[in-house]
């Protein structure tokens, strides 16, 4: 028996947790009113804003690009795109070649930023120096220079390809760790004062479902997988939840309803941030972590000079 | 019943079965794949047939 769309068309995908099913057409529809529902939901952006979209080549941040270009115009926003070479052998190439391509054909203003020229060394150098995980030193960077980029460029906001899915495991992996601060700071819509706004409007979207986005619209993205995601945390938290969703439809939606509702009720307001008195950034800290990063590779790097 | 799944020939038990038991079979979280049917994007309640042409396309990719 062949299963059907409410439509009446073929259906290419069962969305478990509703019960829905969905065309080829039904779900584009359904998946750009999803993600600008998000968007207006959480006021991520505004008419007349500079959004800066942070992007990999990755599937997720090249769905975030087409559909936020897809909206662009019609709602009054200034789209930019960044994107970060950390400097990993044999990974990023195909993303950067992706992301060029896909603004190019969508007529985005793209900015590369490389670790080698802002950091001044490598991922893979970094990570055979550095004493902590390479994943650490690679998301306190890509931020620190989407962060300053998103400002030399005069966005508003950056928005990032995070999906459900990173933000069901971020939430689950700051409760194993007990980190109640950075559980309180992924709620990334609000935001501190003195930082730039950052917004994730896939946020409310499966990452199966960005996937099927992304075939379903034959979208240009690199396939490739980062060398170093075996080393994270992220990976078992990753896999156990799909597991459970797969037994458990709507697990991951309910995560991060949750948080909501703590952040909401029980967690206070995030204080305000200090100035790193090395670069200056936003932080609760005297040196921020970017800083504390960079001394240390400085002093590793000259070890070995 | 078999079917080929990633240019690999797996059996299934019975003459009937759908995309979903052969998900099992596998021991593939269906979360983790897009499912290609004889070259048709298909839902995982698909019930496949002798000779089916199954691709498995990891959803997961990137860091």
């Amino acid at each position: 028996m062949t299963m059907k769309c409410a439509c009446g068309k073929k259906a290419v995908y069962h969305r478990r947790y509703s019960g829905q099913r969905f065309c080829a057409t039904c779900f584009n529809r359904y998946f750009e009113r999803k993600v600008t529902d998000t968007i207006w939901k959480y006021k991520m952006m505004r008419r007349g804003e500079r959004i800066a979209a942070a992007i990999s080549g990755g599937k997720d941040s090249t769905v975030l690009l087409h559909v936020l270009h897809s909206i662009a115009g019609e709602r009054g926003i200034e789209l930019q795109a960044i994107t970060v070479d950390e400097g990993i052998a044999g990974y990023k190439d195909p993303g950067l070649e992706s992301a060029k391509r896909n603004c190019k054909e969508l007529g985005v203003p793209l900015r590369t930023v490389s670790f080698e020229e802002e950091i001044g060394y490598s991922l893979d150098r970094i990570s055979n120096k550095g004493q902590h995980k390479p994943c650490t030193y690679c998301g306190v960077f890509r931020r620190r220079l989407l962060e300053t980029t998103a400002r030399e460029l005069g966005a508003d906001a950056l928005a990032t390809g995070h999906n459900l899915d990173d933000e069901a495991q971020a939430i689950l992996m700051n409760y194993l760790t007990g980190d109640m601060e950075r559980l309180h700071r992924l709620n990334g819509s609000t935001g501190s004062q003195t930082m730039i706004k950052r917004v994730k409007p896939l946020s409310r979207l499966p990452e199966k479902e960005v996937m099927l986005y992304a075939l379903l619209n034959k979208l240009h993205f690199s396939h490739a997988q980062c060398p170093y995601a075996k080393t994270g945390y992220r990976t078992p938290v990753r896999d156990f939840l799909n597991n459970m969703e797969s037994e458990h439809p709507g697990i991951k939606f309910s995560i991060v309803k949750g948080w909501e509702r703590i952040t909401k009720q029980h967690l206070p307001e995030e204080g305000a941030l200090g100035a790193c008195t090395i670069c200056g950034q936003a932080t609760a800290r005297n040196i921020c972590r970017a800083c504390e990063l960079t001394e240390e590779i400085k002093i590793k790097m000259s070890e070995t000079n | 019943m078999k079917v080929n799944v990633n240019n690999r020939e797996i059996h299934l038990a019975g003459r009937e079965a759908t995309v979903e038991e052969l998900l099992k079979q596998l021991n593939v979280a269906r979360e983790t794949v897009i499912v290609v049917v004889n070259r048709e994007i298909s839902p995982e309640e698909t019930e496949l047939a002798d000779g089916d042409e199954v691709r498995l396309l990891p959803v997961v990719s990137g860091g």
